[in-house]
């Protein structure tokens, strides 16, 4: 059986040679990249089976950008997430999504190099199980509010009022309201308890996503 | 920020309202206000013929000035308390025309007894002393609220302008020192846990030691790093105002070196209606009725013309502020000499003396006025210095907005980077051993050390912005054909503004992104220009007709919103255009 290549796409390098280490081991030919520029390098030179990646690389292109322009090229390229991130939805860019065939693991959950492993041989296989999708795990921090409920927690742990929000959204000061009250509910938060239900939403996003980033 | 204190549409009618509800107006004004019809009376009389001495005439005077005087003074002694400032504009402007009533009824009763007018009407005497004093008071407080309404504006100027430079100097610092304190703050906290980690890998018999030091380190970051990044961000920086640049309260409104157009001052229908009021009533009371009527007649027309006439001459002509108030009134004397000239042609007599209080008056109207128009004149510059100040200052709140955007990412950086990932690799290096080996503990310890000193280490500075478009166009290979155009200057600043390109970046990835996964673009053009002095335009194009505007505000245009001053996405058939323009560091 040919050895399959992996690219590791890691701005730490600790961690990435830690990745690359355990990998090699494992029997995979691996190569290394610290950002998004060597990445491509790399994708141009060898014929690579897979590319894990990190979400956040740095200053220039994200782990995204760089695993939307490798598919582009290379429909049959495997990609693996590997981030910090609890939820594509905290990147801080907007409106991001894990494509279909691909694994989405957090650094947090990953125990040895078993997961890993199995999450490569899963998008090779073109077949990613609901294990190595941790994006859609429901236990996931705020993992029960939709994408536009988490949206709004999130102008909410930006310190903005109602009034901002709605303005921001082309929504009624209304609407809101009733979404927040909804949000509360949702986090089990009593908004009519002595403590600020507003505060402690915003503390959960917080917690959850850390620093609150616009987009 | 100090929230900017809304200015009223018609500040010049606030001030005059507020000083004439003062109760001081009835002391500074009373005199002004007073005085001078008073002294009109006195030329009026020692020149006429047929009445007693002269001392009545100045004992007449006298009186008919300390009647309404009193009238004021009743009015402030019995509805102004000595130590109250309250307002009361309805009052006062009550008080001042039954002062003016009341001077009117009394010169209509001195009249006969002093012999003046063998009869007096005392209904013709009041409105036209009720006129009178209206027209002073409305012309002498319209020019004083002018010079205050100016104050005002400039007072405004100089508040947003040191507001500008509080921002540009407190920043810095502030956003400085909170991310020293951020870097302590973590270090204080994890740099026990670190050492209490180092314990118990020195002390880890077998693999279910090395099991549960492996989950600590994983918690750590949950129960620890996020929670205290979150702790953090909730920080928003707190700008000490420094002191406030108040402008000094003598300094010349008008500098006599300011040039104007004489001619655009000269205001013939407003000077001829002024006129009209004051001395109408005068004219008819001295003259009769039929003769002061074409006393009247003429006195609109030759004014009026005169005028005119010299406004079309002057239109042109610019003089300094002095020379011009001077020339002005030297052009209202005129326009009187030109209706004593032509009332003599008609045959009417008018005592010398009361053509001289009449140009007095006239000279008096217009030198208020002149003055009223130079400092609304200056006040309308202020003003303009007051919009690009303030355009400034949106500017600056763009900056500041960016710096917060880049900083918490920053933030993020130092807290989510080499600690969080020191921990996670000694977590998975630990689990991977089933009995601890000293080489891979001692590594493990270098690791979390290492990972610790780069906590306070600078973050890595942004591409600059030739080599990440280099890059993107690179990365995205033959998806797209880029193109980029730039001017040198917006290359330069950028360089030496990094906050500044950074937000330019996440504007290009954003219409980067934006034009291949939502438009399905194959050609993208950028351009980067600047906008002096303190912007820096990005445009991002595709040939697309598929306009790639988010279905909900506040989805991905979040990032734009702030890491931009201002932007827009259009799509004008052919190309959709992502237009942004971005503000240079205002804080280095």
């Amino acid at each position: 059986m040919f050895a399959r290549r992996v690219l590791i796409v890691e701005d730490e390098a600790l961690l990435r040679d830690l990745l690359a280490q355990m990998l090699t081991a494992g029997g995979f030919i691996v190569r290394t990249a610290a950002n998004a520029l060597d990445a491509r390098q790399v994708f141009d030179e060898d014929d690579l089976d897979a590319v894990i990646v990190d979400i956040n690389l740095g200053p220039g292109l994200d782990g995204y950008d760089l695993a939307e322009a490798l598919r582009r090229e290379s429909a049959e390229l495997g990609v693996v997430f590997l981030t910090n991130l609890p939820d594509p939805r905290f990147s801080g860019h907007g409106e991001r999504e894990v494509f279909r065939g691909a694994a989405y693991l957090r650094k947090s959950q990953l125990v040895g190099t078993t997961e890993l492993v199995d999450a490569l041989e899963e998008v090779l296989a073109g077949r990613v199980s609901a294990d190595h999708r941790h994006d859609k795990d429901p236990s996931r921090p705020l993992g029960n509010l939709s994408r536009m409920q988490l949206e709004v927690l999130k102008l909410v742990a930006q310190g903005k009022s109602n009034q901002q929000i709605a303005d921001s959204r082309g929504r009624s000061v209304g609407a809101v309201e009733s979404m927040l009250s909804r949000i509360f509910a949702i986090l089990e938060i009593d908004a009519g308890a002595d403590g600020n239900a507003r505060v402690e939403a915003a503390r959960r996003y917080m917690e959850a996503a850390g620093i609150p980033l616009a987009g | 920020m100090a929230e900017r204190t809304r200015r009223s549409a018609r500040p010049a009618v606030r001030h005059t309202w507020n000083l004439l509800g003062s109760k001081y107006s009835l002391s500074a004004w009373v005199g002004l206000i007073f005085a001078f019809p008073s002294l009109l009376s006195t030329l009026l009389l020692i020149d006429r013929e047929g009445h007693g001495q002269w001392w009545t005439d100045v004992l007449f005077c006298i009186l008919a000035c300390v009647v309404p005087v009193a009238v004021l003074g009743l009015v402030r002694l019995a509805w102004f308390p000595r130590k109250s400032s309250a307002s009361r504009p309805l009052l006062m402007m009550a008080a001042f025309l039954l002062a003016g009533a009341a001077r009117g009824l009394a010169i209509a009763w001195l009249e006969p007894v002093f012999g003046l007018v063998p009869a007096s009407n005392p209904v013709v005497r009041s409105i036209s002393e009720i006129l009178t004093i209206a027209a002073s008071l409305a012309i002498i407080a319209v020019a004083v609220s002018a010079r205050l309404t100016y104050r005002d504006a400039l007072t405004a100027l100089a508040s947003d302008r040191e507001e500008l430079l509080q921002m540009q100097m407190g920043a810095a610092e502030e956003f400085r020192s909170q991310r020293d304190s951020l870097v302590t703050e973590a270090q204080d906290i994890l740099s026990p846990i670190l050492r209490s980690l180092k314990e118990s890998l020195s002390s880890a018999k077998d693999s279910a030691a090395l099991a549960s030091i492996s989950k600590t380190m994983r918690s750590v970051v949950d129960d620890v790093v996020r929670p205290l990044s979150a702790a953090l961000a909730q920080r928003s920086p707190d700008i000490e105002r420094r002191g406030r640049l108040v402008p000094h309260s003598n300094a010349r409104v008008v500098r006599t070196d300011t040039r104007v157009n004489l001619g655009l001052f000269i205001l013939p229908f407003t000077v001829t209606a002024f006129v009209l009021v004051m001395t109408a009533g005068a004219l008819v009371v001295v003259l009769g009725f039929a003769v002061g009527v074409q006393a009247v007649e003429l006195m609109v027309l030759s004014l009026f013309l005169t005028l005119w006439l010299a406004r079309l001459a002057t239109w042109r002509l610019r003089l300094s502020a002095a020379m011009a108030t001077l020339a002005y009134c030297l052009i209202h004397a005129i326009a009187a000499a030109v209706f004593i000239a032509v009332s003599s042609l008609a045959r009417i007599y008018i005592a010398p003396t009361l053509l001289a209080g009449w140009v007095l008056v006239l000279v008096g109207i217009a030198f208020l006025l002149m003055r009223y128009q130079l400092v609304e004149w200056v006040r309308a510059d202020v003003i303009e210095s007051q919009a690009a100040v303030n355009e400034e200052l949106e500017i600056a709140l763009s900056s500041l907005r960016q710096q917060v955007r880049v900083e918490s990412k920053r933030v993020a950086t130092i807290l989510h980077g080499p600690v969080q990932t020191a921990l996670y690799a000694a977590a998975i290096r630990l689990t991977s051993n089933e009995v601890l080996d000293t080489r891979v503990a001692d590594e493990v310890i270098r690791d979390l050390e290492a990972a610790m000193q780069r906590l306070g280490s600078e973050v890595v500075a942004p591409l600059p912005l030739e080599d990440f478009v280099a890059a993107v166009s690179r990365v995205w290979g033959d998806s797209i054909t880029l193109t980029f155009d730039h001017a040198e200057s917006a290359i330069q600043a950028l360089a030496n503004n990094p906050t500044a390109l950074a937000c330019v970046t996440e504007v290009i990835r954003e219409g980067v992104n934006n034009a291949i996964k939502h438009a399905r673009a194959t050609r993208v053009s950028i351009d980067v220009f600047m906008r002096e002095p303190l912007l820096v335009e990005v445009t991002v194009k595709n040939a697309t007709t598929d306009v790639a505007v988010p279905a909900n505000p506040g989805l991905g245009t979040d990032v734009l919103v702030n890491v931009t001053h201002e932007w827009s996405l259009t799509n004008d058939g052919e190309t959709t255009t992502l237009w942004a323009s971005v503000a240079l560091d205002q804080i280095q």
